[in-house]
Order: C-alpha cells, then sequence, then structure tokens
C-alpha cells in the first residue's frame, strides 16, 4: 500500500515536472536568446551570451516601447475596468432580475459569441470610421467593454448567490443599486479578480483589431510593434530586440496572474457551475 | 484585494480621461484643420519605403518652404489588409492621401475601389515600358510608377569558378544550359543551387519570373485564365527538372533560406534587384557574390533573359478634400516624375532600383559595387528597360493559392503536366466562380 | 422566480441597460449590416444582388470545403486531446499531497500569458527545420537522423499547429477544471479508498462524472474557437504548406483581404460557420443533458 502510494507519488511529480518544463521551456529560451545577437539567434546557438545589454539598449532606443507600452497599458486598462463593470451588472440584473424578456436577450448574447470576427471586422470599421475614431484609442475600447463571455462569467457566478442576504438587504430599506455595491459585489471578490485577469489578458494581447484601426505610429500597441519588426517584408529582423519586446510584453500578466493566481482559481469555480 | 480593486478602478478612471482629452486633440489624416493642410502617406517597409519617403518629403519641404501642406510618413504593417479594410469602409475622411501598392495587386485594388483612386499626371514615357500595365487601368492612369524588381542571377562566384563556371558563361543562356552549369558545381560541391524562399511548388516565385521573362502570365490580355500556354507549360517543366536534378531547394520561409544562403548551403537564387540587400546583410560574404542574368525559357517565342520580382508604385486617394488631394498629387508628381537628383539619392542610400529614365544618367548607376565587385546597378538599369510588359490581371493571389498545391503534385510526379493544367482550371473555376 | 416584485423586476433593466446599447452598437449593428451583404456580392466599391448566389457558389468551391476539412480536423484531434491533458492536469495539481502547488500551477498556466503575436514567433523559429527542437532530437536524443521538415510537410505543419495549439490553451482549460475540482468534497474519496476503489476508478467515477459540466463547458468553448481558429496558422504556417494548414477563418480572410474582395462572399461563409457551430454546441449540449 505505501510502496504503491510512492510510486504513484513519484510518478504524479514526474508528470508535472515534464509538463512544466515543456510549459516553461520556450520562455527560458526566450530568456537565453536575448542576451545573443540576432545572428547568434538565428544561428540556433543555445547558451547565455553578452549581448542582453546590447538588445536592450536597441529595444528602447529604435522601437517607441515606452510610448507603445503606455499604449497597451492603458488600452487594456480601460476594456478591464470598464467591460467588468458592463458585465457584472448585467449578469445582475438577468440573475436577480429574471423575467422572460431579460432571459430571451441572455439567449441572444450568449448565441452571439458563435459569430466569427472576421464578419463583424468590415462594418464594425465602417461604424468606427464614421463616428471619426479611427487611429484613437477609443476604438480600441468601445467595442470592448461589451464582453459577452465576462456576462455569462459573472451570469453563472451570482447563480449560487444566497438570494436571502439580497432580500434581507431590501427588507431593511437599502436601495438596489446600494445592494449590488455593498452586499454583492464585496462576496464575489474573487470573481472579479478572475474577471479582471481574463479581460486584461485579452486586451493586452488584442492583435487583429488595434491593427486595423490604430494608424499612427504613436498610438500603436506591443503586439503591434512587435509583429511589424518581424514581418515578412523586413529583410534584416533584430530578434535580440524581438526577444526583448517579447520579454516585456509578457512581464505585466505574468505579475498579475503571480499576485492573484488565488483569487483567479476561486473565482473560477463560480463561473463552473452550469 | 478590496485595496486592488480600488486602486485598479482609479487608474481606470484616469486613463479613461486622458484618453478622452488626447483623443479630442486627435484630428485624422488628410484633413485640414486652421488652414493647415495634412497629407499622409502609408509604406511599409522600415528599411526600404518608409526611409525613401521621408526622403523624398525632406526633398520637397525644402523646395517648397511656404507651401502650407505637412507630411506624414506612417509604417503599418499588415499591410494589405489595412490598405482593404480602409477602402473598403468607404469612409473618405479616414483614406491616407498616398499609399504604396505592390505592382502584382494594383489591377485588383484599382478595378475593386475605382472612385477611391485619383488618376494622376504621369508622363509613362519617362519610366520603364513594363510599368504601364501596372499603374493604367481601363485607360486612365492611375499610379506612379517606382521601384522595380527587374531579376538577376545572383550565384557564388567563388564557388561557380572552383567547377570551372565563369561570369561569362553565364550571360544571356538558357535554363537548359543553366542546368549543364549547375550539374557541374552541384556534383562538385554537394551543394544545392537555386534556393527559394518556400517550398518549390508551393511559392510561385520562379514560375512566376519564368513567365514574364517570355511576355506572359497567368491570364491573358482579355483577363482569361492562360494556363495552356507554351510559356507556363514550359515553365512548369523547367522547374521539374531542376527540381528532378536536386538544383533547386526550397525553404520554409526567407529568413530559413538567407540562412542557407548565409553559410554556403545554397550557392544562387533567382530574385528580383531588392534581394541585393539581403546578401548584404552579411557582410563577411562580400566578394563572394556575383550577377548574371535570369536564363531563358527554351523553345518559348520571345523568351528572353530579362525579368520581374515584385516592386511597386504609389497612389493617390481621393479624400474628399481637394487641397490635400491636390497636394498630393502635386507631391507626386514633383518628387518621382521630375526629380532626378532624389533618385540619385535613394539608389546611394536605400539601393532602390527604380524605373525613373531621366535619373539612369545619374553616376550612381554605373559605379562599381563593391560588394560584388562588379556594376551591378548598370546591370539593372540595362534589363529595366527589357523586361517584357505583361497585364497582371485581378485575380494573381486566387491562382497562386491554387498553384500552390497543384504544382507539388506535379513536380512530385503524382500527376502529368496536362492533369495538373486541367486541375488548377477547374479549381480557378470552381473558386472564383462567376461572381 | 426569486419572489422580487414588478418593481423590483423593472429595476433590473438598469442594470442590463449598458449592456444593451453597447451590445446593439457593437454587435447587432455590424450583424444587421452584414446579413445584407450575405445576399449580395460586394466587391469593393460595387454591390449587385444576387440572392442566394453566394451559397451556390460556396456549395461548388473546392477550396471552401478543403479548409473547412482543416478546421474540423484540427477540432478533432486537437480538442480531445487537450480537454484530456487539462483534466489530468487538473487532478494532480488539485492532489492535497503535492508540495508547491500554487508554483506548479503557475507552471502551467503560463503559456496563456503569451500574447499570439509573441508565440507564434518563438514556434516558428522553435520548429524551422534548423530550429531547436529538430537539433534536439537529433543531437540530443538521437530518434531522427535528418530534420523533420515541420512546416514544409503538409502533414507535420498541421502537428505543428496542433502542438501550438496545445501548449497555449491546455493550461487554460486546465484552471476551469481545477476550480470545478473545488467543489468536489475529500470525503468521497476517503469512502471510495475505503471501499477499495483504485485511483483509476475514482477518476473514471467520481471526478469525471463531477466535472461534466465544465467539460461541456470547456468543449463548446474550445469548438467556438477552433472553428474560427485564424491567428496559428496565420502566422506559424500562413496556411501552407499546399494550404495544408488553411482553415475557414483564413479562407474567409482571405476571401475579404487577400483576394479580389468579395465581402459578400466572405458573410456568406462566415454565416455558414457560425450555424456549424451552433449545430455543434446544441449536439454537444443534449450529448451531456441524455448522459445525466
Amino acid at each position: 500500500m505505501t510502496s504503491s502510494r510512492k510510486v504513484s507519488s513519484v510518478l504524479k511529480y514526474v508528470f508535472i515536472l515534464i509538463m512544466s518544463f515543456i510549459s516553461v521551456f520556450p520562455f527560458v529560451w526566450m530568456v537565453i536568446e536575448s542576451t545573443n545577437s540576432s545572428a547568434d539567434i538565428l544561428a540556433g546557438k543555445m547558451s547565455i551570451g553578452d549581448q542582453f545589454m546590447v538588445n536592450w539598449h536597441n529595444a528602447f532606443t529604435q522601437t517607441n516601447l515606452i510610448g507603445d507600452f503606455w499604449n497597451s497599458l492603458k488600452i487594456a486598462t480601460e476594456v478591464t475596468v470598464l467591460s467588468i463593470i458592463v458585465a457584472s451588472l448585467a449578469a445582475y440584473g438577468f440573475q436577480i432580475y429574471r423575467s422572460r424578456g431579460k432571459n430571451w436577450i441572455y439567449s441572444i448574447f450568449i448565441a452571439s459569441m458563435m459569430i466569427p470576427f472576421s464578419v463583424l471586422m468590415i462594418p464594425l470599421y465602417r461604424m468606427v470610421s464614421k463616428l471619426g475614431l479611427v487611429n484613437t484609442a477609443w476604438a480600441v475600447v468601445l467595442p470592448g467593454i461589451m464582453s459577452v463571455f465576462l456576462v455569462f462569467f459573472f451570469h453563472q457566478s451570482l447563480e449560487t448567490f444566497p438570494i436571502d442576504t439580497i432580500e434581507s438587504a431590501r427588507i431593511d430599506g437599502a436601495s438596489e443599486i446600494r445592494i449590488f455595491w455593498s452586499v454583492v459585489l464585496p462576496q464575489l471578490r474573487s470573481t472579479f479578480a478572475a474577471a479582471a485577469i481574463y479581460s486584461f489578458m485579452g486586451a493586452w494581447n488584442n492583435y487583429m483589431w488595434p491593427l486595423i484601426v490604430l494608424q499612427s505610429d504613436d498610438q500603436k500597441t506591443l503586439p503591434l510593434l512587435i509583429s511589424g519588426l518581424s514581418a515578412n517584408t523586413n529583410f534584416s529582423i533584430d530578434y535580440g530586440v524581438i526577444m526583448i519586446l517579447i520579454i516585456i510584453s509578457t512581464i505585466p500578466i505574468f505579475l498579475i496572474f503571480l499576485f492573484l493566481q488565488k483569487y483567479f482559481v476561486q473565482g473560477m469555480t463560480g463561473a463552473n457551475k452550469g | 484585494m478590496k485595496k486592488f480593486t480600488k486602486a485598479l478602478l482609479g487608474l481606470g478612471v484616469v486613463l479613461a480621461s486622458t484618453t478622452l482629452l488626447t483623443a479630442c486633440g486627435n484630428s485624422n489624416s488628410g484633413s485640414s484643420s486652421n488652414g493647415k493642410t495634412t497629407v499622409t502617406i502609408w509604406a511599409d517597409d522600415p528599411n526600404f519605403n518608409v526611409p525613401i519617403m521621408k526622403t523624398a518629403v525632406k526633398m520637397y519641404n525644402a523646395e517648397h518652404k511656404n507651401s502650407g501642406v505637412t507630411f506624414k510618413v506612417q509604417t503599418q504593417g499588415d499591410y494589405n489588409t489595412k490598405v482593404q479594410t480602409v477602402l473598403s469602409a468607404g469612409n473618405k475622411k479616414n483614406y491616407p492621401n498616398i499609399i504604396k501598392i505592390e505592382d502584382y495587386g494594383s489591377q485588383k485594388l484599382i478595378s475593386s475601389y475605382q472612385n477611391s483612386f485619383l488618376t494622376q499626371n504621369v508622363d509613362l514615357s519617362n519610366f520603364s515600358k513594363y510599368k504601364k500595365s501596372v499603374v493604367n487601368y481601363k485607360g486612365k492612369t492611375y499610379g506612379m510608377p517606382f521601384d522595380s524588381g527587374v531579376s538577376a542571377l545572383f550565384y557564388r562566384k567563388d564557388v561557380f569558378a572552383k567547377y570551372g563556371v565563369k561570369a561569362k558563361d553565364l550571360n544571356n543562356i538558357t535554363w537548359d544550359q543553366f542546368m549543364k552549369l549547375a550539374e557541374k558545381v552541384h556534383k562538385g560541391s554537394g551543394k544545392s543551387i537555386l534556393g527559394t524562399g518556400a517550398l518549390v511548388g508551393e511559392d510561385p516565385d520562379l514560375v512566376r519570373q519564368m513567365l514574364q521573362s517570355a511576355g506572359s502570365w497567368y491570364f491573358d490580355d482579355s483577363g482569361k485564365l492562360d494556363v495552356n500556354s507554351t510559356a507556363f507549360k514550359q515553365s512548369l517543366k523547367t522547374v521539374k527538372s531542376l527540381k528532378d536534378n536536386g538544383l533547386v531547394t526550397g525553404y520554409s520561409d526567407f529568413n530559413a533560406r538567407n540562412k542557407a544562403l548565409y553559410n554556403g548551403n545554397n550557392l544562387a537564387v533567382v530574385e528580383g534587384a531588392w534581394f541585393s540587400a539581403s546578401l548584404k546583410a552579411d557582410k563577411k560574404s562580400s566578394g563572394k557574390w556575383g550577377i548574371a542574368t535570369v536564363p531563358r525559357l527554351t523553345n518559348v517565342k520571345g523568351a528572353t533573359n530579362s525579368t520581374n520580382e515584385g516592386g511597386s508604385s504609389w497612389y493617390a486617394l481621393n479624400t474628399g478634400n481637394a487641397k490635400a488631394d491636390n497636394a498630393a498629387k502635386k507631391f507626386l508628381k514633383t518628387m518621382f516624375d521630375g526629380n532626378s537628383k532624389f533618385y540619385g539619392k535613394v539608389l546611394k542610400e536605400q539601393a532602390a532600383v527604380t524605373t525613373y529614365k531621366p535619373a539612369m544618367t545619374n553616376k550612381e548607376w554605373n559605379t562599381n559595387d563593391t560588394f560584388y565587385n562588379q556594376k551591378v546597378n548598370q546591370y539593372f538599369k540595362q534589363n529595366l528597360n527589357k523586361i517584357p510588359s505583361v497585364s497582371y490581371g485581378i485575380h494573381s493571389s486566387e491562382v497562386e493559392n491554387i498553384l500552390s498545391g497543384n504544382l507539388n503534385n506535379y513536380y512530385s510526379g503524382k500527376t502529368s503536366l496536362d492533369a495538373t493544367i486541367k486541375k488548377i482550371q477547374s479549381s480557378y473555376k470552381s473558386q472564383v466562380g462567376s461572381n | 422566480m426569486n419572489g422580487v416584485n414588478e418593481r423590483t423586476n423593472r429595476m433590473g433593466w438598469w442594470f442590463i441597460g449598458l449592456s444593451i446599447v453597447s451590445f446593439a452598437v457593437f454587435m447587432i449593428y455590424p450583424i444587421l449590416s452584414s446579413v445584407k451583404l450575405v445576399f449580395s456580392s460586394l466587391s469593393g466599391d460595387s454591390s449587385t444582388f444576387v440572392g442566394f448566389g453566394n451559397f451556390v457558389r460556396l456549395f461548388h468551391d473546392t477550396t471552401f470545403w478543403s479548409s473547412l476539412g482543416n478546421s474540423f480536423l484540427f477540432l478533432v484531434v486537437e480538442v480531445p486531446i487537450m480537454l484530456l491533458f487539462a483534466i489530468i492536469l487538473a487532478v494532480v495539481l488539485n492532489s492535497k499531497m503535492l508540495k508547491l502547488r500554487g508554483f506548479w500551477r503557475l507552471l502551467i498556466f503560463l503559456p496563456c500569458v503569451t500574447s499570439l503575436v509573441s508565440y507564434s514567433i518563438l514556434f516558428k523559429m522553435l520548429f524551422s527545420s534548423d530550429g531547436l527542437i529538430n537539433k534536439f532530437l537529433m543531437n540530443g536524443l538521437h530518434i531522427i537522423s535528418s530534420p523533420i521538415p515541420w512546416l514544409t510537410d503538409p502533414t507535420m505543419a498541421k502537428i505543428v499547429i496542433i502542438l501550438a495549439l496545445l501548449w497555449r490553451w491546455t493550461g487554460y482549460n486546465m484552471i476551469f477544471f481545477l476550480a470545478g475540482l473545488q467543489n468536489v468534497s475529500e470525503e468521497i474519496y476517503e469512502a471510495a479508498e475505503i471501499d477499495g476503489a483504485s485511483k483509476i476508478q475514482q477518476f473514471l467515477h467520481i471526478t469525471l462524472p463531477a466535472l461534466r459540466p465544465i467539460i461541456l463547458f470547456t468543449a463548446v468553448q474550445s469548438t467556438i474557437s477552433t472553428l474560427q481558429l485564424f491567428d496559428e496558422p496565420m502566422n506559424i504556417t500562413n496556411g501552407g504548406p499546399a494550404n495544408s494548414s488553411t482553415t475557414i477563418a483564413m479562407y474567409i480572410y482571405n476571401v475579404s483581404f487577400k483576394y479580389v474582395p468579395n465581402f459578400g462572399y466572405a458573410a456568406a461563409m462566415s454565416y455558414v460557420v457560425m450555424f456549424i457551430i451552433l449545430i455543434l454546441s446544441l449536439i454537444q449540449m443534449k450529448v451531456a443533458k441524455n448522459d445525466d
């Protein structure tokens, strides 16, 4: 009994080690390559070199790294905050104040997840351009504030929310918005954290839509910067600089996840009750 | 946790307000506010057309100090997607004023968005003759011809010489003759001779250049698919025998091929003039490379040793703002159809092989290129005007996508030439349809 | 009902108002304008009404069917493998006996934090013919003698796309399962242990049934995203070689942006894809219900 336990426990560690290695390897490789020159990276050098400072310096001087980082941060934060507000309120409305009409609308919301983005791109661009928002951060932020997935996510977590607490608050005479703010919100902290990570990650990594609507160099986001530098038309790609840029673009989400991990798993729990 | 939520919320509000403020101060391209006119120019290559346009703007501004026009050169990624989205949205206010379009795609875009393009006043006799069918559509001129992809055979002259192949042996020969010579080098060195930037059969670069060298294309003059021509058949046969003899190797992408060229695993390449920059990026191979004419097709009427791969032209868009539109047209006319000094400068700085004939008297065209130890630009200049003129039609991308599957089957011996052509024809019909 | 009276029920509309407005503006309006396209042949400036012409054309278009086939292949091969790995990982990472659980979870989830642009650059480099993967297999493990043409062989290119998807999305799905496992009490397992049930039996009879709603959820979500798969093949293999990794979303993109632009035809294809996703999701939900 104990020996088979030991075997299974060892196997568990071996399995986790292998999977973690596969997961992490590209990151390690990326960090190692960031210390090599572009030519060495192309030649497949797999040891730490001495070009890190050169690449680092080039990344900051040859590209608009700081400006683009700020653009990315700004857009991702705005999308996160706004989409969470919109989605949590909506989910609360759908879940707590159920009615046939609202159920219908909710179903329409959910069904819309199945529409490929390519079909919306042209009409959406046409609209954004009519509103005069092309080449502004708003062109990216506004279409991002309505996330059906987040509505669904909050809706699921609210499914098990104890209605009694809301009822008793009502009896105490609290207004509906007050109940949402001071009774429901604190209880759903981890759901909010999970939604925040999810939303921020999506907005931070978003590529296709920003590419279309952001045009001048000073408005670009990090993914646009990276893809621009590695485009096929570029015959002398500096992979050293690209490695630095990829690392820098990965760090914020990494940090967010690192600090909110506990809440993330907890928050997802709610979303899973179906 | 609560602190975090609050902090996030606060940050969001602050950021939202800063965006709002900057959004208000942002004016769109092509618009003129407080009497100033802005002309926005889109290009895609940060090492080539972007700096070239910046040079043009700088020189233009120096001569037109009080024009009241501001020029903005913007680098766009995923260029074709972006251009098509902007054009299809149809909001003229958001159009850039000047865009670069690759020659292969120009007819497609002009025919689709004819109302969005401005006709330009260009003296086409000033430019290499093959450019005419690129920038003209239904008898009107929409584009300002710019660079050319006049092709050359770039080869490792040191290795070729080692196996008895001299520079003069390679000039003005047929593909059959080339294969005999290449065979010697291949057997002796054990290295692959020609490299392509995609799989053979995947990337129609070679076929494309062979076709144009014989004044032929995927389409006839009326725009109908024409893959039954002798030129097309002969091109396919030529690539197949290159492949059967191990003389051509395909790589997964441009970078993989460049790597093979740098480390000597591949000894030659047939590409447009612009490819020179990639070779020169590897400084230690200076003196090892040479250029010769592209071999011509055997048994094809009108076959020449001159052809083209790539190249682009500039187009002015109808933004609905007459001031900006006229400024854009005037800028293009002044710099690109009249300023030889500008062309001399970009030839020197960006190695831009352009099609403006009056500028070809510039001494840069005749200087010795130390990397090749050859008068490379002179070679390009001489061949530029010999490139057969063809009409690229509007469905080249569709055809090339169909080719990528079918050519592979032919090259590997799975299908016969006739069956391959029949398959291409039927796929084309099913994909392009009657619409 | 939740015992909410009419007045407070009406209050509910205020809560969803914001989402309805933004949904109408950024979803409904574009959708309606695209529906109009479906029945026209919109090439650039000019638009002509073609009725069901786009659907007839689509039916005869071999490229449409082959790219749809590729999308399905990715769906059928990749999604089950990914979900299986995600479940196993979640179970292992949920085990109380495992030390440093948070650390391992972080490592497994890490691939999700990279942007598509970044990871496709990394994968392209790793899998190039003289890339690190081939070097490792040849010189490190000595299992192959010549490099595997990862990106240049039709079958291998598909495999690379599947590997990339697995790498990127397994950890993401793992989180959902991990969360689901928090709802399964330890006592059930302890009771099963006493009854002499093996680990595998416990997994099959306790864990899997408990995770069923999450399996359904992740399966539907993966189906939707795999049938819309665009980014990976576009950036890693560019759909090649010989269109072997071209997905339906890529073909729609090509028809809109690479070929002579025909947004009407592209929209018609998009709606066919949407219809297929809808049917598949309904089937998945139905199957999940019937098993109860």
